[in-house]
């Protein structure tokens, strides 16, 4: 059982599953793009915190920031979920939905 | 372990909310596009037949009527609504279910039937939507991105009803039965909305029909 849950840990990406970058793709992949404005009232930090944990994201290729025209025609910078970052944000999910299962079997027995 | 469970669960009902926002849109697509394009129908239509608009512009003002709704309704949908990922997915796909079936109808009937071009469009938007369905709605549903296909249902109606508004047209030469077709579809329309938000609903509130996305 420590075997199989030591496996499923590895299987966690610690990138998605670090609770504040977890809130801001939830948000990402529910309401697609974002200003980092909106991202940063959303989700309750500072810039620094923020600024952060996008650059952490963007590296890992899990989000991209574009600048785009807003309706008041002004720069903007959006940030979106890439292919990947959708693919790893299900896939985290459901790693976790097994690590649970697997602890709560230990417990039961 | 309480923090990873409480990352499960906003997760699980993120995803699970994400496909009830897709269904419902795809539902509301239809209440949208078809009341701007039968809004903007009847007002060109009216202008035309009060005078307000001369023979030579009326082609351009009902074709202005097609288009501006159309884009309009994508502009909402996938901007407003934030839909992008999902509608906006095999733009191909889209463009050419919605324009294949209308060149090819209308060039059939323009050199075999012309007597009934005012109510072929019905046909036309049928198969369109039948064509869209099969080709992004079914891929969506079996990967369980949305819990209805509201555009089978709407393809489906307007499709069965065709001959009989075809024959109407063939035998009265006037705009009824166009006005017969433009209400057939809204309530075609109406009947495969209301029923994608139903599903949408009862999706998200029973687990059993909640699956998530493969």
């Amino acid at each position: 059982m420590k075997e199989e849950l030591r496996n499923l840990a590895k299987e966690l990406d610690d990138v998605v599953l670090h609770p504040k970058r977890f809130i801001i793709l939830t948000l990402l992949y529910l309401s697609g793009p974002l200003t980092e404005g909106e991202l940063k009232s959303a989700v309750n930090v500072s810039w620094g915190a923020l600024t952060t944990h996008l650059r952490r994201l963007e590296e890992h290729g899990l989000i991209k920031r574009r600048k785009w025209l807003t309706k008041s025609l002004k720069l903007r910078v959006f940030v979106y979920l890439t292919e990947k970052g959708i693919q790893q944000y299900i896939k985290a999910i459901k790693s976790l939905e097994k690590i649970l299962k697997c602890i709560q079997n230990s417990h039961q027995k | 372990m309480q923090d990873l469970k409480k990352l499960h669960e906003i997760g699980e009902f993120a995803l699970r909310l994400k496909v009830y926002k897709n269904t419902l849109i795809l539902g509301f697509s239809l209440y949208l596009f078809g009341m701007l394009i039968a809004g903007s129908l009847i007002v060109v239509n009216s202008l035309i037949d009060m005078n307000l608009v001369n023979s030579q512009a009326a082609l351009f003002s009902i074709l202005l009527a097609i288009i501006v709704p159309t884009v309009l309704s994508v502009y909402i949908i996938v901007y407003v609504f934030r839909a992008a990922p999902v509608v906006s997915e095999k733009s191909e796909y889209w463009i050419a279910s919605s324009s294949i079936p209308f060149a090819v109808i209308y060039a059939i009937s323009s050199i075999y039937c012309p007597e009934i071009l005012h109510v072929v469009w019905y046909l036309a938007l049928g198969l369109s939507l039948l064509i869209a369905s099969t080709l992004l709605e079914t891929k969506w549903a079996k990967e369980n991105k949305i819990w209805a296909k509201p555009y089978m249902l709407s393809g489906l109606l307007i499709t069965f009803l065709s001959p009989a508004v075809i024959y109407l047209g063939l035998k009265v030469q006037t705009a009824d039965p166009a006005y017969l077709a433009t209400g057939l579809t809204l309530i075609a329309f109406c009947i495969s909305g209301t029923y994608s938000i139903v599903k949408a609903e009862r999706g998200l509130i029973f687990e059993r029909g909640a699956k998530k996305p493969s």
